[in-house]
């Protein structure tokens, strides 16, 4: 039994007593003030007894607020008044963030998130504990709750002869050690030098291969950071030059539009005393002068939040830390990614950088409650992010079955200038030609809705007529609109994948495996059926999807619709079924092992294993691990042996 | 349209004809909430400085929602239709924007029948299907009689046992 850090007592003590006793001090003095209730006195009594309240109740929280790490699950134990306690299991923990935001930091106080697939809310929180604690947490878990399946199946392997698993270690190494010659990447003298002796290497390794198993993925450099900085819009800055209304933003709103003539004490209906030209180009000057504060606080947002950014891979998952005021970290298991992402906005693509969002089930890491963007890696030069998605996604399936299907056989294909990274960036599918001059109408009749509204406006308001002409000015423009979503919009299948494209300003590039599959939605607005047009949505237990990203393969005729939505279902029971049938073969160390298999081998034995998910769950994350290294080792160098 | 002969000309499962009555009532109800609107805003003596009487306003906005539920009601009882097909359940449904989804059976999380308050006067019931599945995770099949329902859930429930793969 643990308790959390008193630091953190004294805190919460103190922000519920403030709560409680500012509560308490105001509601006094309204009800003196509105209904003679009582006098100001009052307050003075009230507001201390409130604020002793506060902090009696957040000290009697603390005190009743016990966690334990058992060897299989997690205990929290909490409530004042209505006792709960919670038990998690460790092998359904998908993530462990840890959050240190300025003032716990300061203090060397860390809140620890606990993340199941199961709801979209944290499944508990520890805040907070002190640093160590944390860290404690965040590598006991994640490593642990895998190695106590891994002694499962060792158990069930011993059978076999643990010899086996040796052997496949040995030959991992030493397939590692012939990719490294091949790619010819001169670092890692050591790595080199202990692969000749693998045996020895290997009875190093044994007593705990997941700890020492790290790999720094990525590190945003400095350039990176300022060029993310200056290019990323974050939404959530769009609000955020209106709080400094308050300190003199309004004189300075009213001086500025003083000197065009515009007195907003007058009222609006002073607008219409003003000719055209002033008015627009105040109006012009205002979204000016408003956009450039939304990017100045966006800068500045980006970066304090991705200052010192950095990814690594732990054993199985991947971690990133990053943060100047704040920091903040987390963890993504390789075996339980759902879908990867691609995002490039407009300036990004211009730039060539890209930035990488991995999403599991129920949870998108580095989305803070929405306010976030929801990406693992921020930016980075495209390349590098491309072969990162390939990366995670061979990781991300523990059947070896990504690199044997399509990591190299698609090199043909050419992206959009790139053409070193095949399949996150396959040429792609257009939708049907005639979508596009669906686009160019929507975009019509959008602009004659707002000019009708505007008309409409002019009337009832002194609004000048004029107005109305604006979005009519807009019109040539359609086409180009239109020809632009046209071109960023797009799909790819592959044997393993499907992968989707939508977005102009944001562009999102999203690849599905397929074996993650949940539905598949075709759908048809009344507008697509009169174009004759349909649209699928490949939906995953990713959460991501629940912000409305999701992988949507737009504007096909029905027809390949119907036939991409029975090629997915297909594809999803073969992979299945492979994985099934791997899982209880119990050997998933021989990766290509399945190619033999045909489609119609019978799959009888499911009754032999009482719960064939269980024992693959199992040997995925080792497979997961174990097929992880080999690419990993020979394409990127920097493994630190030590 | 009729409803079912997407799919190569197969014939969809149809719903039962009175589901069109639960949801022409359900509709009805708003219609009659929005109206209930107009005439307490009519007893409390409220106008708007423009335009037409509270009454007039919110009835005639009830009545445009009561006819377009009873036309909707109609439109997507033809519409609707599902049919357990190989390895999933397939259903065509929307009356604007009409969609064709199909769930694996692999991926059927668990399967509940429901009997609302109005299903129940009309003698429906509803079958439930959750995935894990972010959008549509739950995917209701309306106007069952309860034996078919019943049947329909417990072949679901057999189909998704039979077809389990654990890989969230």
């Amino acid at each position: 039994m643990r308790r959390l850090h008193r630091l953190s007592a004294v805190l919460d003590a103190a922000q519920g007593g403030l709560q409680l006793g500012s509560a308490a001090l105001f509601g006094s003095f309204v009800l003196a003030n509105e209904t003679g209730f009582g006098s100001g006195d009052l307050a003075f009594l009230l507001a201390p007894a409130a604020f002793l309240l506060g902090v009696a109740y957040q000290v009697a929280y603390y005190y009743r607020f016990t966690y334990e790490l058992t060897d299989e699950e997690l205990i929290v134990a909490s409530g004042v008044v209505g006792r709960q306690k919670r038990e998690i299991p460790l092998e359904r923990i998908q993530n462990v963030d840890v959050r240190r935001p300025a003032l716990k930091r300061a203090l060397g106080l860390a809140v620890v998130n606990f993340e199941t697939a199961g709801g979209s809310s944290t499944e508990a929180t520890l805040d907070a504990v002190d640093t160590a604690e944390a860290d404690r947490l965040q590598n006991e878990i994640g490593p642990r709750s895998r190695r106590s399946k891994s002694t499962e199946r060792s158990s069930t392997a011993a059978v076999t002869g643990g010899a086996a698993s040796e052997r496949g270690r040995a030959d991992g190494v030493d397939e590692s050690a012939t990719g490294e010659s091949v790619t010819g990447t001169t670092d890692t003298p050591d790595l080199q030098g202990t692969t000749d002796t693998p045996d020895s290497q290997g009875a190093a390794h044994t007593p705990d291969p997941r700890e020492t198993d790290e790999e720094l993925l990525y590190e945003v450099s400095d350039h990176e950071l300022r060029v993310l900085s200056v290019v990323s819009f974050r939404p959530g800055a769009f609000a955020v030059p209106f709080v400094g209304i308050p300190f003199g933003g309004e004189e300075m709103t009213r001086a500025l539009l003083g000197r065009l003539g515009i007195d907003l004490r007058e009222g609006v209906r002073s607008l219409a005393a003003l000719d055209v030209l002033t008015l627009g180009v105040g109006a012009v000057g205002l979204l000016v002068s408003y956009l450039l504060a939304v990017w100045m606080v966006s800068i500045a947002l980006t970066y304090l939040q991705y200052y010192d950014f950095r990814l690594e891979r732990v054993g199985d998952e991947l971690r990133y830390e990053r943060g100047l005021i704040g920091r903040y970290s987390g963890t993504i298991p390789l075996g339980k990614v759902q879908t990867v992402t691609v995002g490039e906005n407009v300036l990004m693509r211009r730039l060539g950088y890209a930035a990488l969002g991995v999403e599991t089930a129920g949870y998108a890491p580095g989305a803070n409650g929405g306010s976030g963007s929801e990406t693992t890696v921020p930016l980075g030069a495209r390349d590098r992010v491309l072969t990162l998605a390939q990366k995670v996604l061979a990781a991300s399936d523990d059947t070896g079955r990504y690199e044997a299907s399509e990591t190299f056989d698609e090199t043909t294909d050419v992206g959009e200038g790139d053409d070193s990274s095949p399949v996150v960036d396959p040429a792609l599918s257009s939708p049907e030609p005639r979508a596009r001059k669906r686009y160019t109408r929507r975009y019509l009749i959008a602009l004659g809705l707002l000019a009708a509204a505007i008309g409409t406006a002019t009337v009832v308001t002194t609004l000048p007529t004029a107005a109305a002409a604006v979005p009519v000015v807009l019109a040539p423009l359609t086409p180009v609109a239109a020809r632009l979503k046209y071109r960023h919009r797009g799909y790819h299948e592959t044997a393993w994948s499907l992968v989707t494209r939508a977005g102009f300003w944001r562009r999102r590039t999203r690849i599905v495996p397929v074996f993650r599959l949940q539905n598949v939605l075709i759908t048809r607005t009344i507008f697509q059926r009169r174009w004759g047009l349909a649209s699928v949505t490949a939906d995953t237990a990713s959460s991501a999807s629940i912000v409305g990203g999701e992988a949507v393969i737009y504007d096909v005729n029905p027809e390949r619709a119907d036939e991409i939505r029975v090629s997915l279902l297909e594809r999803l029971n073969a992979a299945l079924a492979e994985r099934k049938r791997a899982a209880l073969a119990g050997e998933t160390d021989e990766e290509f092992e399945w190619v033999g298999d045909a489609e119609g081998a019978t799959d009888t034995d499911e009754s032999a294993s009482e719960s064939p998910g269980d024992v693959s769950e199992t040997l995925s994350t080792d497979g997961a691990a174990e097929s992880s290294e080999r690419p990993e080792d020979s394409s990127v160098g920097p493994s630190d042996g030590a | 349209m009729p409803p079912g002969d997407q799919g190569g000309g197969v014939q969809l499962q149809t719903l039962h004809p009175r589901v069109r009555l639960v949801w022409a009532v359900s509709t009805l109800f708003s219609a009659a909430f929005v109206a209930g609107f107009g005439v307490v805003g009519d007893r409390l003596g409220v106008a708007l400085p423009v335009g037409p009487s509270p009454v007039t306003l919110f009835g005639g906005l009830a009545a445009v929602i009561a006819v377009l539920g009873v036309v909707f009601a109609v439109l997507r009882y033809r519409v609707w239709g599902y049919e357990i097909r190989d390895d999933s359940l397939y259903l065509v449904r929307g009356v604007l924007t009409r969609r064709v989804s199909s769930v694996p059976f692999v991926r059927v999380q668990h399967v509940d029948t429901r009997r609302g308050p109005l299903e129940r006067t009309v003698g429906l019931a509803s079958v439930v299907v959750y995935t894990a599945g972010s959008r549509g995770a739950d995917i209701t099949v309306p106007g069952l009689t309860p034996d078919r329902a019943t049947q329909l859930r417990e072949r679901l429930r057999e189909l998704a046992t039979e077809s389990e793969y654990d890989a969230v």
